[in-house]
């Protein structure tokens, strides 16, 4: 009995330990903490937290795909892909992929803005002003990021503060535009206001500066018809004095250097850039150089005849008034022309990195000389739809592998406030010589072109605005800019039509019937385009969305 | 024995107690600590069963059950040989006289204690006079028992019927002899096998086959935290015995329980070497989140099933409603999977090897047009998208007539990648005995898979070590120590299953070699034999380690603690090794494209530990021999913590080693972790009264870490009833016919706590990688970001299940029918709402509990088995169907992709247009030279003759939009799942099929398994030559449009019907005959041959499997055929 009892007891005790012991570290037991990912609450503490917040948040602005929105315009057909081509010929559905991701995307990185600007302040600074120079860095990417929203879809929702589920504001409609513009105008002074002057070197290399923000409010300002403001914008980068053109003592290869490595901001010698996604070798790399020479197969962006015609003849006369300009051959097109076109666009006799071209190979003793384009696809070399080629932006070590590119995508160029300059002026009425000369004149001073003279406009009954729209085209050819310029410009119709190439009696094998043509002989790449007034001015508020939130509403025509 | 020791049976009393000892007793006796009991218990039943039991150990239990104490002598108890012991609620007069009879023991029974000795001759003499003389005229009988696999059956009863004594046992080699006279009959019986009646004639040596009873009530099935009667059960489980796994070619034991359980639902996904873990559902797809069961291994949760060795599997229980699975509470909401390894039996040490050796190859395989073909389509396909040619007409021309053969070459890729067949091996020996109170199992399996790509880089092995030891320390202690060991590797291509979907989106116009010995390159085109070949490897090594050690206490009768420990930990490596492949121009041996330029090498490692402690406490008690109560009670606390990182390094001069020490540049590093714990408390009771009115709860109290503090702890329970209809008075007359009725109901809750991240409450910022990141200062930079939206109140997702079953045996119980009817309701399930993207998370919506899914369904499982002279056969067929449709999404805006979630439709249900037909030239007006649509199509679209028309939900609608006219087209979740499993044996020849199949399921394949030209990687299939052309106009394609998606965007065109019938398994074996086999003292030696996939039918669209799953693009691993041949050998 007395053992029974014994063991009762024990029994007892040990339950009740057990028990209590259980019991009593339940809550530490479970209360576990993530190892390998920063709770929020312990973050925004310090300035080198914030730094790295802003790292992040510029890795979200456009990189290379910048450069692929080219082709929502005229200017260049990648025949392979059709997202931003599709667009651009105006035949896509609502529900298409890209509609949606670009109003994803973007406002996921503008989000990612917010929140850092709700929890900048009250991080202790190493460097005094430090905290407030990032955050104006920050205004400036969101900006951007909602001056293509705004460009793209019109009146958008404009959220400045971070939401959260069940927040109303999530349901809201569409900010008009104007008032986004408004906005957009304000915030980029007020960032302009902090940032620094310089152009920002060494361990700063490649932030945002103001000129950066002034530079992007000029574009804003211009887009939306503000052009007191833009030119004011436009002149006050000028006035900073700290932006000249990248020369490189020729004028034969200034221009196109710029796009290559040597042009890259950190190679030091750039002081034309004010604002890229910069690319590091081994890092951070993409695959634009291949992608246009690409050397077994066909290229993805190739310049289109509306593209090479629009350049002047080196007279200064578009290709219809001068006496320079014939078309008997294919060689004869690149003769006499602006030098930005030879810079720009492939030349027979160049070098390049698409190996095999449209010569048979026994008559072809060197593939690193290009002199006929190739449109047949047999894996030898790069193919053309349209029988051009570019040769911008290709850095010629970097087109024989994939994605080991990295050079710099350029956001903002000093060519581009210049031409905002006097595009701005201009659309006031207030242009002057002086204003083309210490604008349009010192680009084409860098490549040796004919100077624009206001006189010889007249006399030859040459329209300025389409002088100065042309010249905007071919400076910034390729720099994903084309399509916004058409439409702001009210051009929409150019993008309705076909898009062609060479003439077809320069290349025998092009005799073919399965080769469609023009009344005039020229190769037609893609036909049956499209583009409706007002509708395509706008994309569509995305299908997804407008299901998400009826309170959006959707575009003219749409 | 001495006639004074009988005197003492009368007089038992603690005084004597010494006395005993002295005169050579042996006397068991174990404490009846609950003093008060004692008088209740009396008289009661027993509950044993073993095979191969010592005498000793029969007396223990029987003093442990009863409480009697027991005298015997010791000389006595040598004596007797190991007995075979069956006994369920067993009287205790009834249990002895059973197995004391023919060993010629009896015994008295005394107020506390049972007294046993050697049988008295008690003949009266006249009796022996008669006997003397029959004796004379009797002859001597001998023979030798053994069971159905040849195994001798020692201590079986023979008896002359009718005669009350002279009956003997067999001995230790299954022999016997016996007198009797010609014509008498002979009654041979022994427990757990059927009575059999002999007539003796004039043969004098006979074997005697006895076969095993068919109990089927009687099994005992694995349960959550223990074992229970199937007779007892109310809930509705599901059980295997590792013998359905055997001699089959499976590398998985998940694959190898497809189509045997019914409500366990089994869909091969990846089926690559050493990765084929299929997908497994219990009772249909509870959850969009995390579907999985809960798979509990000897009693540790959280294992992996499918790195088992099938071999060491003793049974699989898949628990399925609420009152088998609620006991395991937060985590049960999916079902549970049981596995029990095997241990160790008491007696001879015996020795098996098995092994098989066989070849694998793919069930269905797509085929690609040649290149001339390929061509003249793409041309077609640019023209009808308004762009120019890709190929001229000179190019097609030298396609046709070869003449350059490395730019245009007609290569069968699918040819050139796959192999015709891989190689598959299998080993396994185990070792296993035991004496009276310690047993063991040891054994050591492998399994080696070659694979169907060239380069010989998919392969796996698996080497599965296990030790199993049991043992009993002072009487009341059982130690239980489970030890697992597995060391595996698999090796695939650095570059994953792109070789796989290379063969499928490649031109064939590259040729595998360029005319210089180079690999063939074209531009974008990947050639998946370099890659394959070179491109360089990904070999997968883990070892992992299973453990636990648990411990019984008897505290006293009926009452017991148990403690558990288990561990399992993991140590896995990857090396990705990328090579740089080299291609060179046939034109001028220039080096023309690099892959994997630089090359690289990343190391990963992962790491994790899981540990647990189970504490139980059961208490088993009987009133009045009717009342029969079992409690269990539980704690259990658990952790799961893991760590991986990585490095990797660039340029490595030699390509052969895979060591980050070899890299030289770009030297990056990261490493993750995880952990999350589980503390829950945890019972059961069961009550049946008579083994006819059953009655069980469970409860468990459940606290994650996954949770904020405020929603960490919640209950879970069940409740469930039985009736044992045919136990009742009035079916006494229906027996033999009818002899099995019970009905049995369950309803209870469960929860799944794995809603994705261990933290969903916290905010949180993850580091972003300076690959992504912009190089500030021309640096590499580190930066910091959120991720997600957290959300405090994220808890479990809960189940609440209910069950109704009916179990029923027929005609002697060869014929056995279990039906179930269940319906489960998933609530509070994580949703990730799909709001308005101005909230600017990309697509991680935040989370919430909100949704709400039902499971509806019912299962059926038929048993017939039976012996017709020599032929033994046997049948068992399961079908099942569960209904899944979505009950709440709490009105968010859908998510309308191709398969959607909506509410009443089951969950990812495809949902797309209807196609009419394909529009012909007279459905459209030519106004400018352009084709305009009679018909209502979507504005955007670049409609002409030859395209699909859809037909609008409206009538008389003008447009087809996406929003208004697309509809719930079918549903991949399969419905009338089904198994048919027929085993036939005669004299040592065996013979198995199992055929196992879907009746219902929509499947379709996305992209370039499907659609030629939808992108510069989609290649024509020979059923793509009936595309509509203005020459073909009864097409079954429509035309061929460049990149354009209007024909095939999903619509019910591309639904595919992917039921099947699969001879899932088909085995033939010989075992050799014992007396044969006994000269080479082999115990057994059987031979066979078996096959997987042999056969399947199915209309699903030619190439590809139907279990490929929904909306696969082509990069798929095949599932394969197996075909083996093998043997079992047992040494004992």
């Amino acid at each position: 009995m007395l053992l029974q009892n014994y063991k009762t007891r024990t029994l007892k005790m040990m339950l009740l330990v057990v028990g209590l012991a259980a019991l009593s570290s339940c809550t530490k037991f479970l209360d576990r903490y993530p190892q390998d990912e920063i709770v929020d609450e312990t973050y925004w503490k310090t300035q080198e937290q914030l730094e790295m917040a802003v790292t992040a948040i510029y890795s979200r602005v456009k990189a290379k795909n910048i450069v692929d929105m080219e082709n929502l315009a005229e200017n260049t057909m990648w025949p392979t892909t059709t997202e931003y081509k599709d667009i651009g010929s105006g035949v896509f559905p609502v529900t298409q992929p890209t509609v949606d991701a670009e109003w994803r995307n973007m406002y996921r990185d503008i989000r990612e803005c917010n929140v850092f600007l709700e929890k900048y302040k009250n991080a202790e600074e190493t460097t005094p002003g430090a905290n407030e120079q990032l955050a104006a860095e920050v205004r400036v990417i969101r900006a951007l990021g909602y001056s293509f929203l705004t460009s793209f879809y019109g009146d958008i929702p404009l959220s400045l503060v971070s939401l959260n589920p069940g927040d109303p504001e999530l349901y809201d409609g569409r900010t008009a535009q104007a008032e986004v513009v408004d906005f957009l105008l304000e915030e980029l002074d007020e960032a302009a206001a902090v940032l620094p002057k310089a152009i920002p070197t060494a361990k700063n290399l490649g932030r945002i500066s103001k000129g950066t923000a002034l530079a992007l409010k000029a574009r804003i300002a211009l887009a939306y018809g503000r052009y007191e403001i833009a030119e004011k914008a436009a002149k006050d980068v000028m006035d900073l004095g700290v932006y000249r053109l990248y020369t490189t003592g020729s004028p034969k290869t200034a221009y196109q250097e710029l796009f290559t490595r040597n042009g890259k901001v950190a190679m030091g010698k750039n002081q034309e850039t004010l604002f890229a996604r910069l690319h590091k070798m081994d890092i951070i790399m993409h695959n634009l150089s291949r992608e246009i020479q690409v050397p077994d197969q066909f290229a993805r962006f190739v310049p289109t005849k509306s593209l090479v015609d629009s350049y002047l003849a080196s007279d200064g006369l578009p290709i219809d008034k001068s006496p320079l300009y014939k078309d008997d051959t294919y060689e004869d097109v690149f003769k006499n022309r602006d030098p930005r076109m030879t810079q720009t666009i492939l030349v027979p006799g160049d070098k390049w990195g698409g190996r095999y071209d449209g010569r048979p190979i026994a008559s072809n003793p060197d593939p690193t000389i290009f002199q006929v384009p190739k449109f047949s696809q047999d894996g030898r070399g790069s193919v053309t739809t349209t029988g051009y080629y570019y040769k911008k932006y290709v850095e010629l070590s970097a087109v024989p592998n994939y994605n080991r590119d990295d050079n710099d995508i350029h956001h903002i160029r000093y060519a581009e406030v210049l031409l905002t300059y006097a595009e701005a002026r201009m659309e006031q009425d207030k242009l002057t010589q002086a204003d083309l000369d210490i604008s349009i004149n010192l680009l084409r001073d860098r490549v040796g072109m004919k100077r624009m003279e206001l006189s010889f406009l007249a006399q030859h009954g040459m329209d300025i605005r389409t002088e100065i729209r042309r010249e905007r085209r071919v400076e910034l050819v390729l720099e994903g800019q084309r399509y916004f310029d058409v439409r702001r410009w009210k051009e929409g119709n150019r993008l309705a039509a076909d898009i062609e190439g060479v003439k077809a009696s320069w290349f025998p094998q092009l005799a073919s019937a399965a080769y469609r043509k023009n009344k005039d002989g020229f190769l037609v790449v893609q036909w049956n385009r499209a583009f409706e007034n007002p509708k395509n001015y706008l994309w569509p508020v995305p299908q997804t969305q407008w299901e998400r939130n009826p309170n959006l509403g959707q575009n003219p025509g749409w | 024995m001495k006639k004074n020791n009988l005197g003492m049976d009368k007089g038992f009393h603690s005084q004597h107690f010494k006395y005993f000892v002295m005169m050579k007793f042996l006397i068991l006796f174990i404490f009846c600590s609950v003093v008060q009991l004692q008088a209740t218990v009396r008289a009661q039943t027993v509950t044993i069963k073993q095979k191969n039991m010592p005498f000793v150990k029969f007396l223990t239990e029987l003093k442990n059950q009863t409480g009697y104490h027991i005298l015997c002598k010791s000389d006595v108890i040598k004596e007797v040989k190991n007995l075979n012991v069956d006994l369920s609620n067993q009287p205790i007069t009834a249990a002895l006289d059973q197995l004391l009879a023919t060993r010629n023991l009896q015994y008295t029974i005394d107020q506390k204690s049972i007294v046993i000795q050697r049988r008295k001759a008690t003949l009266p003499p006249d009796r022996r006079a008669s006997m003397q003389a029959d004796v004379d005229q009797q002859q001597h009988f001998s023979g030798r028992i053994t069971d159905v696999a040849g195994e001798v059956l020692s201590g079986v009863s023979v008896v002359v019927k009718g005669k009350s004594a002279g009956g003997i046992a067999t001995d230790d080699e299954g022999r016997f002899s016996i007198l009797a006279h010609s014509g008498d009959v002979v009654v041979i019986f022994f427990i757990g096998y059927k009575k059999q009646e002999i007539v003796l004639g004039n043969q004098q040596v006979l074997e005697i086959q006895l076969q095993q009873e068919e109990k089927l009530m009687d099994e005992v099935v694995v349960v959550g935290y223990g074992v229970q009667k199937k007779i007892n059960m109310t809930g509705a489980v599901a059980t295997l015995s590792g013998k359905e796994l055997e001699s089959r070619p499976i590398t998985n034991v998940g694959r190898g329980l497809q189509g045997q359980l019914p409500g366990l639902t089994i869909r091969s996904q990846n089926t690559s070497p050493g990765n084929a873990a299929p997908e497994m559902r219990i009772r249909g797809v509870g959850t969009w989140g995390d579907a999985n069961p809960l798979v509990v291994i000897d009693g540790i949760p959280g294992g992996n099933l499918h790195i088992l060795n099938p071999d060491d599997i003793e049974n699989v229980s898949v628990l399925k409603d609420a009152a088998s699975s609620s006991i395991y509470g937060v985590r049960g909401a999916n079902g549970v999977i049981l596995i029990t390894t095997k241990k160790g039996k008491t007696g001879t040490t015996s020795l098996s090897f098995n092994s098989y050796y066989g070849l694998q190859t793919p069930t269905a395989l797509p085929h690609f047009l040649g290149s001339v073909d390929y061509m003249l389509l793409q041309n077609e396909a640019n023209r009808n998208a308004n762009q120019g040619p890709t190929y001229s007409e000179q190019d097609i021309e030298t396609a046709r007539n070869g003449s350059d053969l490395n730019y245009f070459a007609n290569t069968d890729w699918i040819d050139e990648v796959y192999k015709k067949n891989a190689a598959q091996q299998n080993y396994n020996l185990s070792l296993q005995g035991g004496t009276d109170k310690s047993n063991y199992y040891a054994s050591y399996g492998y399994l080696g898979e070659g694979g169907l790509v060239v380069g010989d880089n998919f392969k796996a092995g698996r080497h599965n070590a296990r030790m199993r030891f049991n043992t009993e320390l002072i009487d009341r202690i059982k130690i239980d120590a489970n030890l697992g060991y597995i060391d595996r590797g698999y090796y695939g291509s650095a570059s994953g299953t792109s070789a796989l979907s290379g063969a499928t989106s490649i031109r064939p116009l590259v040729p595998v070699k360029f005319s210089n010995g180079s690999w063939g390159y074209h531009g974008g085109q990947s050639n998946p034999v370099a890659v394959a070949t070179d491109g360089g490897t990904n070999r997968f090594t883990s070892q992992e380690i299973t453990a636990n050690i648990a411990a019984t206490l008897s505290l006293m009768k009926g009452f017991d603690l148990r403690g558990q420990y288990g561990l399992i930990k993991y140590n896995s490596k990857r090396n990705t090794l990328l090579k740089t492949i080299n291609y060179f121009s046939p034109d001028d041996n220039k080096l023309i494209y690099q892959t994997n330029n630089p090359n690289s090498i990343k190391m990963d490692h992962y790491s994790g530990t899981y540990q647990t402690f189970v504490g139980t406490a059961n208490y088993i008690t009987s009133i009045q021999d009717k009342h029969n109560i079992t409690g269990l009670l539980g704690f259990s606390v658990e952790e799961t913590v893991g760590n991986d990182f990585w490095a990797s390094r660039q340029n490595l001069p030699v390509q052969e080693l895979e060591s980050l020490a070899v890299g030289t540049d770009n030297q990056l590093n990261s490493s993750s972790s995880n952990q999350n714990a589980l503390m829950s408390f945890f019972g059961r009771i069961n009550y049946d009264y008579n083994s006819k009115y059953l009655l069980e709860g469970n409860f468990r109290r459940d606290g994650s870490s996954r949770f904020h503090k405020d929603v960490r702890w919640n209950w879970f329970g069940s409740f469930s009833a039985g009736w044992v209809l045919s136990e009742e008075q009035f079916f006494e007359n229906m027996k033999g016919f009818w002899d099995l009725a019970k009905i049995r109901f369950s309803y209870g809750t469960q929860g799944n706590d794995k809603v994705g991240r261990d933290f969903p409450y916290m905010a949180t910022l993850a580091s972003v990688q300076m690959t992504s990141n912009n190089p500030i200062g021309d640096e590499g930079q580190v930066g910091f970001r959120q991720t997600f939206i957290p959300n405090q109140f994220i808890t479990w997702e809960s189940a609440e299940k209910t069950n109704i079953g009916v179990d029923l045996a027929f005609l002697k119980n060869r014929l056995s029918l279990t039906g179930e009817y269940f319906i489960n309701n998933t609530n509070a399930i994580i949703l990730n709402p799909p709001l308005p993207d101005v909230i600017g998370v990309g697509t991680a919506y935040p989370a919430q509990n909100s949704g709400s899914v039902q499971n509806k369904g019912w299962e059926l499982v038929m048993g017939w088995r039976d012996q017709i002279g020599d032929v033994k056969y046997a049948a068992n067929f399961n079908l099942s169907d569960v209904k899944n449709k979505i009950t709440k999404l709490e009105n968010f805006a859908n998510n309308l992709g191709d398969q959607v979630r909506l509410e009443g439709y089951p969950l990812d249900a495809f949902y797309g247009f209807v196609a009419d037909r394909i529009a012909q030239e007279s459905d459209f007006n030519i106004v400018d030279g352009k084709y305009v649509p009679k018909f209502p199509f979507q504005k955007g679209d670049l409609v002409a003759p030859g395209d699909l028309i859809y037909k609008p939900a409206d009538a008389d609608a003008t447009e087809i939009t996406v929003l208004k006219d697309r509809v719930i087209l079918g549903s991949e979740i399969p419905r009338y799942t089904y198994g048919f499993r027929g085993d036939l044996d005669y004299k040592g020849f065996d013979f198995s099929f199992f055929l196992q199949g879907v009746g219902k399921a929509d499947g379709y394949l996305g992209g370039a398994a499907r659609h030629p030209f939808i992108n510069n990687s989609a290649m024509p299939q020979d059923v793509h030559l009936d595309r509509w052309t203005p020459e073909n106009t009864d097409a079954s394609y429509p035309r061929l449009v460049y990149m354009r998606t209007h024909n095939t965007r999903l619509s019910s065109k591309w639904i595919e019907d992917a039921a099947y019938l699969r001879l899932k398994n088909i085995q033939i074996g010989y075992t050799f005959p014992k007396a044969m086999m006994e000269r080479i003292r082999v115990s057994k030696l059987r031979i066979y041959f078996s096959a997987d996939n042999l056969l399947t039918k199915t209309n699903f669209y030619k190439g590809y499997d139907p279990e490929i799953p929904a909306g696969n693009t082509g990069g798929y691993y095949p599932q394969v055929k197996t075909y083996v041949v093998g043997l079992n050998f047992n040494l004992k």
